[in-house]
């Protein structure tokens, strides 16, 4: 039975064409570097200009032998490292297909690779990639794809490599550096422009400023791509909180005590990013909902996860990139806030709006990442069986607390709204009346009453369950019946229409 | 030694720079603007900065310094050490002169865009960045200190004559004649600088430098020695030569020495500007070893004046300002009274500069504290 074999040129193409952004691809440059045991990355974007564009950490580095094999197939291969790495600080893997070092291609023609290891040894070399590639490989063009000896197959060049043997490794750091050095006019461009968006904000030097910065726009774009960069670069790597006390009822200390041993930093332009998430202060509160740790086997495969949401009550959330569900797997995060709730099947208004949360995959669901590792493939069993257990919670439990929560407000609100109309009744009564007026309700009865004692008169507005109006007209029909027996007593007609007159127009001045 | 000349000879004149900010009306004081080719270490920024002259802004960022490097490696590092310093990866002179020398002050056009003509190649996308880069570099000025510490040669011998150093010199002077338009706020009208401090340094040499550049250097001398005969006599007991022909084969250092400060008087003129009278041009010389053998370093210090009025306001083919010519003939006359301060391992070792240098490595490691 012959066998199905996919050609070398979907590769080719994916070396083109994998991120749907320069934060995502970048995200994988500090993926490797968490691989190597760095403690920091450095992501430098020669702002504002952006010329150059360089990722940097102080990791383990890599040897030229393993350069080579990495350049001359290993890209894509599934195997990262043919030997087991030790982590440090208890971290996980993150690593799988070693596809990342290319991703920087969409941004740039050509970089420098630069990696020295604790032994001192290393490596410096030029990588080119090749001009009009898409085209070449749509053509068959002979520079790029060579007829194999092997029938159907080809064997394809993405680029050129080269060692500098005269390059002085005893300048460099440990770790490994890439520098771009032909990035795209187009990315240049919008990076520029970028600065010249109106709302756009100097980047500060402090992370806590930068979240209040973009929590002050409805969305990133309104700050330009720089920010997006910023901010999307914070939401997706592996890296802690403001601090653990960062949303409410400590939703993600433990969390961040994990982040925090990892021992992993990452800075763009000098500015140290953390999550991009900071709740506080909200008037109406907070509903949270934590998703405890849960365990499950599918297909003989463990797929471990837990996380929270959390719904800002009555407030939309800012920037609106914050609102969704976002999934981390080993704490990066896969695409970012998804504001379909994971395809949440119900219309929830305005409530969708409020909410926002995380969930961290500890073992599993790598199978049911899509290629780009920026997004899932939405059937796979793992998939289906997070989404399902978030809309139970979501359908189930949380909008029912989110409207119930919504009552309690318009109940609260309503209450202080009669009380404040009352007071205002009364004070329209007393100015009528020219004397001290006291306000009480009748039970049971549909009329006005008024009795006068001493120097005080006491109005009884008439029950507002006897009024045969609409509900919500009903405290002002009994206002206005009050308003009209307190003029009835003055002595003329004159004196009664304009007692009344001047009465309800302060009345609905208010009202 | 490199740092007696920032210590004696660039941190005085900047200092004044600054008093002179300081002295202005609240409302027109501003942050100073500074152009450097400062390398990794920032040694020159982060000199200014301890002294004050360079502030960074509320964020702490060096934001009104900008500098340039060949190496980009060296733009990386220097822009962690200096975090919100503007650095532009290249050669300074192609990118001051990407589309000739005749280009003109302003660039609005983005050539950044995708051409409709061009196909997306390595040397495409090379074309548009360096014109753009152009641009960028542009509307970063002026500057209020300009530093080219270019350490190389300014006379090229493959450079068709004048060179891409004085080439790109003409251009960053007319480029210095641009508004201010960035501090605090964009101002209603257009403000102006009226002057600038200037430090300049190169090698003296090469050993082949072309005739071209020998003779542009003999020529600027015997113009001033035909206008004023008396400067003769000076040349003679400074340096024993008799004339500028003799200077230029028996001396070639002192020719080199009072030639290269005439030309960048006479670049200055040109432009518009001159070089302020009261303090002259300031040259400092010392020795450096490296395999091939030894080589003179040369630096000068002059603060730069507007020419009043400027020139589009003065009468059609009237020349300089009256003030101009009279302060490029007294420059002149000093350069050749003058002797310039040779700096030796003594002379650097009889001022503590290492409390200096140390505050300096302590600024650079608040920012940068992985710098050893």
């Amino acid at each position: 039975m012959p066998n199905i074999r996919v050609h070398e040129k979907a590769l080719a193409h994916l070396s083109r064409g994998l991120y749907r952004s320069p934060a995502s691809a970048l995200r994988e440059l500090v993926s490797n570097g968490w691989d190597a045991n760095a403690t920091t990355v450095r992501i430098s974007t020669n702002y504002p200009n952006f010329y150059q564009l360089a990722v940097e950490d102080n990791g383990d580095g890599f040897s030229a032998e393993e350069f080579a094999r990495l350049m001359g197939g290993g890209i894509g291969n599934s195997e990262k490292r043919p030997t087991a790495k030790a982590m440090k600080y208890g971290r996980p893997i993150i690593g799988r297909l070693g596809i990342g070092m290319l991703g920087i291609a969409q941004i740039c023609g050509s970089f420098t690779v630069t990696s020295k290891m604790k032994d001192g040894k290393g490596f410096r070399a030029k990588v080119n990639l090749y001009d009009l590639l898409k085209e070449k490989l749509d053509s068959d063009d002979s520079s790029v794809v060579t007829p194999s000896s092997d029938k159907g197959f080809s064997e394809v060049d993405v680029g050129t490599y080269d060692f500098e043997d005269q390059y002085d490794l005893s300048r460099a750091k440990f770790g490994t550096t890439i520098m771009t050095e032909d990035v795209h006019p187009t990315f240049v461009r919008a990076f520029q422009q970028s600065l010249k968006s109106p709302k756009f904000r100097k980047p500060p030097s402090q992370w806590q400023k930068a979240i209040d910065i973009v929590s002050g726009v409805h969305s990133i774009q309104e700050l330009g791509d720089y920010w997006r960069l910023l901010w999307e670069l914070a939401a997706s790597c592996p890296i802690p909180y403001v601090s653990g006390s960062c949303l409410p009822e400590k939703l993600i200390s433990t969390e961040q005590k994990i982040l925090e041993s990892y021992n992993f930093k990452v800075f763009v332009d000098s500015l140290e990013l953390k999550k991009p998430v900071h709740l506080a202060g909200n008037p109406a509160g907070y509903t949270i909902r934590r998703i405890h740790p849960r365990h499950l086997t599918l297909y003989g495969k463990s797929l471990c996860f837990h996380g929270y949401i959390i719904v800002q009550e009555g407030t939309q959330l800012k920037p609106d990139e914050l609102r969704g569900l976002l999934i981390r797997i080993k704490n990066v995060a896969i695409g970012y806030y998804d504001p379909t709730m994971l395809d949440y099947r119900f219309n929830e208004g305005p409530r969708s709006r409020w909410l926002t949360g995380e969930i961290y995959s500890t073992e599993g669901l790598e199978d049911a990442l899509n290629i780009d590792r920026d997004s899932f493939n939405r059937f796979h069993p793992q998939f289906r069986a997070i989404q399902e257990y978030v809309h139970s919670i979501l359908r189930g439990n949380l909008f029912p607390e989110v409207y119930k929560q919504i009552e309690v407000r318009s109940a609260a609100r309503a209450q202080t709204k009669r009380r404040a109309r009352t007071s205002h009744l009364k004070q329209v009564l007393t100015d009528a009346a020219e004397t001290t007026v006291s306000v009480s309700r009748a039970a049971k009865s549909s009329q006005v009453s008024l009795k006068k004692e001493r120097r005080k008169l006491k109005v009884a507005v008439p029950d507002e369950a006897g009024i045969a109006t609409k509900k919500s007209n009903r405290q002002l029909a009994a206002s206005i019946l009050a308003l009209f027996e307190v003029a009835m007593n003055e002595p003329d007609d004159t004196r009664r229409r304009e007692v009344f007159r001047r009465s309800l127009l302060s009345l609905l001045s208010k009202w | 030694m490199k740092h007696y000349v920032r210590v004696k000879g660039w941190l005085p004149h900047c200092k004044a720079r600054k008093r002179a900010n300081a002295d202005l009306e609240p409302s027109e004081q501003r942050r100073l603007r500074y152009f450097t080719f400062c390398a990794i270490g920032a040694i020159d920024v982060l000199m200014l900065n301890v002294a004050k002259i360079i502030s960074p802004s509320r964020e702490d960022k060096f934001d009104t310094v900008v500098f340039f490097d060949l190496d980009p490696d060296a733009v990386l590092e220097t822009q962690k050490r200096i975090p919100g310093a503007i650095g532009f990866p290249g050669n300074f002179t192609d990118v001051v002169l990407a589309n000739g020398p005749a280009a003109s002050l302003t660039e609005d056009q983005d050539y950044l865009a995708p051409p409709s003509e061009r196909e997306d190649t390595t040397t495409t996308r090379r074309d548009q960045r360096i014109l753009a880069q152009r641009g960028n570099f542009i509307r970063e000025f002026p500057f209020d200190i300009v530093n080219l510490d270019l350490e190389e040669f300014a006379f090229k011998p493959n450079d068709p004559f004048p060179g891409k150093v004085i080439n790109a010199l003409r251009k960053l002077f007319e480029w210095q004649k641009a508004p201010l338009y960035a501090w605090p706020k964009r101002p209603t009208k257009s403000v102006y600088l009226d002057s600038f401090t200037l430090m300049f340094t190169t090698q003296i040499g090469p050993p082949n430098i072309s005739e071209e550049y020998t003779d542009m250097l003999r020529s600027y001398l015997e113009q001033n020695i035909a206008s004023h005969p008396d400067l003769e006599d000076v040349l003679l007991q400074r340096t024993g030569a008799a004339n500028v022909a003799t200077l230029q084969s028996d001396h070639f250092e002192d020719f080199f020495k009072l030639g290269v400060p005439k030309v960048l008087a006479g670049l200055l003129l040109e432009t518009d500007w001159y070089v302020d009278a009261e303090k002259g041009i300031t040259t400092f010389a010392f020795k450096r070893n490296w395999t091939g053998g030894e080589y003179t370093m040369l630096h000068f210090v002059m603060d730069v004046k507007r020419q009043a009025p400027p020139k589009h306001r003065r009468a059609p083919n009237s020349g300089h300002a009256a003030d101009a010519v009279d302060a490029y003939v007294s420059v002149v006359r000093r350069l050749f009274t003058q002797s310039d301060l040779e700096v030796t391992n003594e002379l650097a070792s009889s001022i503590e500069l290492k409390p200096s240098l140390e505050e300096i490595r302590g600024r650079r490691r608040k920012y940068y504290p992985e710098d050893v």
